[in-house]
Order: structure tokens, then sequence, then C-alpha cells
């Protein structure tokens, strides 16, 4: 038996494309991550210093516009905007964080189970998921916050419920096409059992989509933490998130318009980047393009 | 033969299940009281067009689905018969090759824990040197190199990473390896060359090779006994070299006539091949409508696997064909 | 002076790497291809036989630099626009695709799908235009034309999908048809009715068949001329009856012995070694020196031109017959 050379297999075809699209990746991706990182460094600043105490009030130097007063201005009850904004980027980048996270571990251990059993268990698990699914997470943050009073324990938790269907359903599909695929068939004929393939074979082989998916969710829920606070359903008062910043800017738009925008930029901001961030992942990471 | 088969097939059938909220339940017969022996230290090629069954005769070898009837006997004892942790221990003793030496190689894993994979399966665990110097020699056997271990899939061409395959399949040092279409996704220059390990395997070895394929021309390079299928059941069955050589059923021979070979160039002179009416495969022949020696009697009766006769170059040969002796008695006039 | 329908003049075609290096991948082709000929390409992966046949229908995808002409009917392919490059390619080029499927659209009758190309192209009316896909699937002998025609892809075999990919390209009376691995993907019988169907038409419509192929027995069975492709490169061209029974190159000649037939008590099959380089990693001089039995010194020495021992037989390798006088 002669040993073989070995070479590497002729890579034609996807070059130019692939390069393109790696540059755009690039450029997403660098965009992405420096809006998140530096609104992530004012979050992490903001447990150490921020220009005033966000709860101090200056009654007399209420509704000054932005340079007038601190750097962003004051609100109606002459906090300084600016340090709202930080900490508020703390608490809503903290509550987001850690509802996602809960959320995916919770929806992929479901979805890997859930492609792992198939049958009966599958039936059921993605019938619950679809019921879950179709309740806002407005709706169950009330009754959450019925059961537990408002906080920031209620809003992660709401949050988190709402996405785990969603990653219960991207890993269940990703789980199901690795486990067509005949390595794992070959495990299955090394006499492998359902738990050990999940962890040898699929989890690897899914981590990159579930990375993507939970960066773009982070956006999303940015977005259902702000619109919570703004209900009066997120953290408690006086507590700054910038959600209550937007509601309570509502009665000053004409004298102030700048107490709705600068939240509001913040939160779109931060969408933005998660998903810029969760785009260029999804173009770098694709297994398509990482040759069969 | 005293010896008892390695592998003893019987009456085996599955049904699959398809169809639901708006066609109605429809239960296709994949395979239908399939009955054959695979002897030790030989290859055992099994060819058939899609859908005849092939690969659900595999996976149900390969114990990786369950039967609706029938069992397989391996060394003696019903793998389906077992217990759970039973057919554990014993799948060292059967291991698989796949088509797609892209698709059956985790992208994620080195080489050399891919390869070390069905190890786990082994009673005493081998140990992290041990399983080292199992890969490395498993690799050489190959005809690959130990420090091909340490890369990943995507570094080989398709002929090494069936290569690959064929490595993980060996390292329990398994009876029988269970091979489909193991080599039609390579090319012709390296297909000869993994065709000849699997010989070299059998001959320096002693593996049993289960061969399923669609192609004839590599059955009869490797294959010492062949069987051939068409919908689902076994029609023809006996040494390869007989059977190539004379047909004992229509669709052995129909396969033989279609198969392109280099040495015959232009137009073949045969009619052109018809194209068939559909018919009820529930009763008599199911090959009876592409037939060109059918009579009134194979659109009634289902023919059943028989032999001919005792004379040398019949013995251990089986046709499930009501037509066979003048099939036979055509050829040998021929 | 009589045109003849394709002539390839020095083709090459390189490729843009990701690093902006260029990848010459397919070298000095030169053929010539007269109406109703069959012209079976050979090759392995990574042969270029696929980029050489996209170049012939004009489908070069962007990152691919051609250099040299493409003469089809006397106009170079590679000079034209894109329209008059469309036009050309419905009209004069035919193509058959390795899997049919991907190539169909799966929310269109297959009977619409013929039709389409007759409307736009043709004028004809819908109704009329149905009427020719049904007598075109009969001449593809599918089986009751008229019902299936109305069916959708997803309902029909493998077979009948390719005979509805041959219907597709014949609607448009093409000059020339290229098939790409047109039955790779069919079983044994179902690939011996279809090349059956191709080598009617071309027989009966006089159309020219350029068939790409890593099958020799699909190519003798086709083909009239077989070119040899070995990593980008052509090694032989001749006879197909002439290339496979007397090769000149000993690629060719390692290909036919590795054609997998019984062999005498158990032997075992010759093989080429190695497997096919890749064309970052060609060796010097003749690209196949590395895994030639036959290789001396002097193949690594330089790239062998291109002769012509015997007048319509060409072969590169410096250990074949010299060149005859012209």
């Amino acid at each position: 038996m002669s040993a073989v050379a070995p070479s590497a297999p002729p890579r034609r075809g996807r070059t130019f494309a692939a390069a393109l699209r790696r540059g755009l990746a690039h450029g997403k991706l660098w965009t992405g991550g420096l809006v998140i990182g530096f609104i992530g460094a004012i979050a992490l600043l903001s447990l150490v210093w921020t220009p005033l105490p966000p709860a101090k009030l200056q009654i007399v130097q209420k509704l000054k516009p932005p340079l007038a007063q601190g750097l962003l201005g004051t609100d109606h009850l002459g906090r300084d905007v600016a340090s709202m904004l930080m900490v508020g980027a703390w608490n809503s980048l903290s509550i987001a964080v850690l509802a996602v996270v809960m959320g995916a571990l919770a929806g992929t251990l479901l979805g890997v189970a859930v492609a792992a059993r198939r049958g009966w268990f599958e039936a059921i698990m993605m019938r619950a998921n679809d019921v879950i699914f179709a309740v806002p997470p407005i709706l169950s943050a009330m009754m959450l916050g019925a059961l537990l009073g408002t906080g920031r324990p209620t809003a992660i938790i709401a949050i988190a419920v709402f996405m785990v269907p969603v990653f219960a359903r991207v890993t269940a599909s990703a789980a199901l096409q690795v486990w067509s695929r005949d390595y794992v068939q070959a495990a299955r004929g090394a006499g492998k059992g359902g738990i050990r393939i999940t962890i040898d074979h699929v989890l690897p082989n899914i981590a990159n989509q579930i990375i993507v998916q939970a960066t773009i969710q982070l956006g999303l829920a940015i977005l259902t933490e702000a619109g919570l606070s703004f209900l009066g359903l997120g953290m408690a008062p006086p507590a700054p998130t910038w959600g209550r910043m937007l509601a309570d800017a509502q009665t000053y738009l004409g004298r102030a318009p700048w107490l709705a925008i600068l939240p509001g930029l913040a939160i779109a901001l931060t969408v933005l980047g998660f998903n810029m961030l969760g785009d260029g992942l999804r173009d770098l990471l694709d297994p398509r393009e990482r040759g069969r | 033969m005293i010896e008892p088969p390695l592998v003893d097939i019987r009456h085996l059938s599955r049904d699959y299940a398809s169809g639901g909220l708006f066609a109605g339940r429809h239960v296709t017969r994949a395979l239908t009281d399939v009955s054959m022996t695979v002897h030790r230290g030989t290859i055992h090629g099994i060819v058939g067009e899609s859908g005849c069954g092939k690969s659900t005769l595999a996976r149900l070898v390969m114990a990786l689905d369950r039967p609706t009837s029938g069992s397989v006997l391996f060394e003696g004892e019903d793998l389906f018969g077992v217990s759970a942790r039973e057919l554990k221990r014993k799948r060292r003793d059967f291991q698989m090759v796949f088509q797609d030496p892209f698709g059956s190689l985790d992208p994620r894993q080195t080489v050399g824990r891919i390869v070390a994979e069905p190890l786990h399966v082994l009673d005493g665990k081998p140990g992290r040197a041990e399983r080292r110097d199992k890969v490395a020699a498993m690799l050489e056997a190959v005809g690959l190199s130990p420090d091909h271990a340490a890369r990943y899939p995507h570094a080989f061409s398709g002929g090494q990473r069936q290569r690959i395959a064929i490595a993980r399949a060996l390292i329990t040092e398994p009876k029988l390896v269970v091979a489909d279409e193991a080599v039609s996704a390579l090319d012709l220059s390296v297909q000869a060359q993994v065709l000849n390990l699997l010989m070299d395997l059998r001959d320096r070895r002693g593996v049993t090779v289960l061969f399923i394929t669609h192609n004839l021309a590599v059955v009869d390079a490797v294959a010492d006994r062949v069987g051939v299928m068409y919908r689902g059941r076994l029609v023809e069955s006996g040494p390869a070299q007989a059977v190539f050589a004379r047909p004992l059923h229509p669709y052995t021979r129909l396969l033989a006539d279609a198969e392109p070979d280099v040495t015959r160039f232009g137009r073949p002179d045969r009619p052109p091949l018809s194209v068939s009416a559909p018919i009820d495969v529930g009763v008599g022949c199911s090959f009876r409508n592409r037939c060109p020696r059918a009579v009134a009697r194979c659109a009634t009766e289902r023919p059943e696997l028989r032999s001919l006769g005792d004379e040398p170059d019949l013995r251990d040969r089986q046709t499930a064909c009501h037509r066979a002796e003048v099939l036979l008695d055509a050829e040998t006039s021929e | 002076m009589t045109q003849p329908l394709l002539r390839i003049e020095n083709l090459a075609i390189s490729i843009d790497r990701p690093d902006g290096a260029r990848q010459p991948i397919v070298t000095d082709i030169s053929l010539t291809l007269e109406a109703g000929e069959t012209l079976g390409i050979v090759g392995e992966s990574g042969s270029g036989k696929s980029l050489l046949a996209l170049a012939v229908m004009g489908l070069l995808p962007p990152v691919a630099r051609p250099t040299g002409r493409i003469l089809l009917e006397g106009r170079d392919l590679l000079a034209m626009d894109d329209e008059t490059l469309c036009s050309v390619r419905g009209r004069r080029v035919g193509l058959i695709f390795q899997e049919p499927l991907t190539a169909l659209n799966p929310a269109m009758t297959v009977g619409d799908q013929i039709a389409e190309g007759m409307v736009i192209q043709d004028g004809l009316s819908w109704r009329a235009a149905r009427r020719e896909a049904i007598t075109l699937l009969d001449r593809v002998r599918m089986p009751e034309a008229a019902r299936l025609s109305r069916s959708y892809p997803h309902a029909l075999s493998g077979g009948q999908r390719q005979r509805v990919g041959i219907a597709i390209a014949l609607a448009m009376k093409p000059a020339l048809m290229i098939a790409d691995e047109p039955t790779t993907a069919l079983d044994v019988t179902v690939q011996a009715e279809v090349l059956d169907i191709l080598d009617d038409l071309t027989r009966d419509a006089g159309m020219a068949l350029i068939l790409v192929s890593h099958d020799l027995g699909v190519i003798a069975r086709m083909c009239a001329r077989t070119l040899v492709l070995y990593a980008g490169r052509r090694l032989e061209e001749g006879l197909t009856r002439d290339v496979l029974t007397m090769p000149l190159n000993p690629y060719t000649r390692g290909l036919l012995r590795a054609v997998p037939r019984r062999q005498p008590q158990d032997g075992r099959l010759q093989t080429i070694p190695g497997t096919v380089p890749s064309f970052a990693a060609l060796p010097p001089g003749c690209v196949f020196s590395d895994r030639c039995p036959e290789r001396i010194d002097a193949c690594h020495a330089a790239e062998p031109r291109w002769t012509y021992p015997v007048p319509g037989r060409g072969v590169r390798c410096i250990r074949a017959p010299g060149e005859a006088m012209p």
C-alpha cells in the first residue's frame, strides 16, 4: 500500500464573491462591534463614575437643553440626562444580556432535545413553544409583575421566556440538519447515544448559528426592555432606564424634545449595533462559506 | 461450507409510512422478504438502482433501523432480539462506510478524533496513548500518514477522506464492514485505489464486506458473491463471476446491457429501452412491465427465489424468475 | 470559406483569488467542432472541464478572466456584450445540467417552462407554445407527455426531469448542445434511455453535442471525438475509438487501466498513484509528471508542447511519437 501525499483539495468558484462578502462582513462586524463596545464601556463606567448622581434632583435647573447644564441637559426634575443615559445603558444591557443568556440556554437545551428525540416529544414541545410565542412579552411581564412585583428579575424573566421559543426553533432546525448527516449515522453505528452525539457532534456544529441568533436577539431584547419600562413594567423608579426616560419625556415633547430624542437615539444605536454585529457574524461564520 | 455464515438475513421486510394531513396514510414497502447469507472473509456485493431497497438493507444490517418483520442474525444472534446494552457491545463487530466522503466526517473534529470515535464502545476503554497508537496504525493501514491525525477533514481530497472513513470503520477490528456506495463519489483513478484497499483488507485482515452499489463493473471487480435487488426484492444471487458472465434474471441482463463500457463504441445494437407502463406490484413479478420475456404467468404468480439445478455452474445460484430456464437456454445457444 | 460551428483559439481562463492574485485554471485550449459533430470532454474533478463548458456557454462567473477566442458561427463569445450573449445562449446553444431539479422552477408546470422560451424568443402564443411543448416531450420519449406537461418538477422522477431539461434546451432548436455530466445522477437503465435520446437528437436534428463526463464508457457510447483534460490542460485529443484503444498519453492509459473490471485470480486493479494536484500546487514541467509511471527527468524540465503525431490526433507528452509532417 503506497502512502498518499496530502494535498489541499482544489478550491474554485467562490473566490471573488467570497472576498467581497468577507470584506462587507468585516465592515459590518467592525461597525457593530465598535458601537456595542462603546455603549458597553459607558455602561461599565456608570458603575464607578457618572458626571452627577443620576438621581440627584436640581429642580431649579430643570429642562435645560444640552450643554446649557451638564453635557446633555437636564430633565423635568433637573436630573442630569447624561448620567441617566449612562446608568440606563447599564440597566438595559444587563437585563438584555441576562435575559438572552437565560433564554438561549433554555431554548438550546429544548431544541437539541427535540432534535434528538423527535416523535411525540417534538410535537408536544413545539406546540408548547407556539403557545409561549403567541403571548406578547408585555402581557407575560404584566402577569409576572402581578406575581412578583415589578423590577429587574421580572423584566429579565419576562424577556427570557419570550426568547426561549426563538432559540428552541432555530436550534431544533439546525440540529435536525446535523442529525441527518452521515457522520451522525456513523456515530450511531459506533454505539453512541443521543446525549453523546449531541455533545460531540451537534452542539459544536450549531454553535455558530446560536451565537449569531443570540446577537440578533440582544437587539430585540433591548427593544423589549425599553417597551416594558416605557409602560412602567420594567425596573422600579427611581432607577433610570431608557424606556422610562422616553415615557417621562412625552409631556415635554414641545419644550424639551432632546429628552425624547437622546434615549431614543441610544436605543436605536444599540439595536442597530447588535443587528450589524449579528449580520457580520452570520456572514463570517456561515457554514456555507467554509467549504463543506 | 460447514462454518455458519457471519450474517444471516431472514425474511427481512421494512415498511415506511408517509403522507399525513391531506394525502392519507400511505405505506411504502422498501424491502420485501429478503433472505441472504454473508460468509466470513468475502466481499458480498449488492447491486440495484435507486429505490431498490439496498440502502434500507444496509441500515438494517447496521441496526440503525428496525425491520417491520424478519431478523438479522449476526454470528447466530438476532440483532433485534438482544438488549440495547448487548447491541451496543456488538457494534464493535460491524461498522459502516458511507457514500459521501464530505458528509460522513464531522468538519469540527480532527481526523484523529474521528477515527477514534468507535473505540468508545469498547469495554475497557483504551487510554489516551493507546488510542493514539491505534489511530496511527489504522491511518497507516489505509495508506495515510500518522501525522494526518492532527488535521481537520477539509484539508483532504475525496479519496483521502474515504480512506479516513475506512480507518474509522476498521479501528475496532470489526468482522463486518458495510460499504454503502463507498466509491461512487470518487474519481476513477482514486476509486481503483480504494477498491484495492478493500480487497487488501479482506485478504490480510479477514474483514467481511457488504458492498452496496449501483455500479455493476465495480461489483464485478471486487465481489466474491453478489445479490441483485429490484423494487425491494432480491431477484438473483450467486458467485459474482458466474452471475455477470451468465445472468439468470432478465433484470440483471438489462443492467449489464445498460452499463456503458469503454470497449463498446457508438450506439449498442439492442432495441431502444422501452418506457415502462406502471403496474400493480402487489401481484406477480414486479419486473414484468420491463421484461422482454414476460408471459401471462408473470402477471399473476409471484416468482420466488429458487435454484435451477445441481450442475456445477448453476450450483450456489438462485433466481426469482419463472422464465429462467428459457433465459438460460437462450444464453447458452448464443 | 465555410465557417466551423465552433472554433476555440488559445483559450485560457484564470480565476481571481481572494488574496488578489490570479490563478490560471484552463490553459491553451484550441479546438474546432463542425455542425452535427459530437465531442466528449473527459476529466476528473479539478480538471477544469466544467469551467471550459461554462466558457463555451458564455456563463463564466465574474471572477473568471478568459483570454483567447471562442468563435460560435464566426462570432467571438468573449467579445460580446451581455445582451447579445444572452440571445446566442438561448437560440444557438442549449444547455443540459447534471441535476435538472436545480435548473427547474419548482412553482411552474414543466410544460410552461418548456413553452416559456418559445413565447419570449419566438413570439408564439402560449396556446401554440404549450402544444409545441407536448410535442417536444414526446420527442424526448416522456410517457404520457400531455398529462405530465401539466405537472410540477417535484412530481417527476430523476429521469423524467432530465427529459424536461433536454426538452427546454431543444425548444430553441440550438445548433450546439452542451451537456455537463447529464446522466451522472441517474440510474444506469435511465442513463441508457437519456443517452439514446441525445443520440437520436444529434443524428436526426444535425445538432452538435459537447458532452462533459468523467465516465469513459459514456463518452465511448456517445462521442465521435474525445478531448482528455487534466489540470486544465488538454493531454490528448482524437477520434474516441483511437483515443480509447490506442492512447498516446500515459494519463489516458492510466485512466483506462483504472476502469474497474474483473481481474484474473483476485488480482488488484491498476491505479494512478496519488491524487489530482490542486491548481496552486502543480508539479514543474508536465502537469502529470508527479504521478506518471513513464516519466523521465526531462518531463520536469518544461511543459510539453501540443503536437500532432497523426493528422487529427493531438497529444501533449514528450514521450509520444514525434510530430507528423503537416
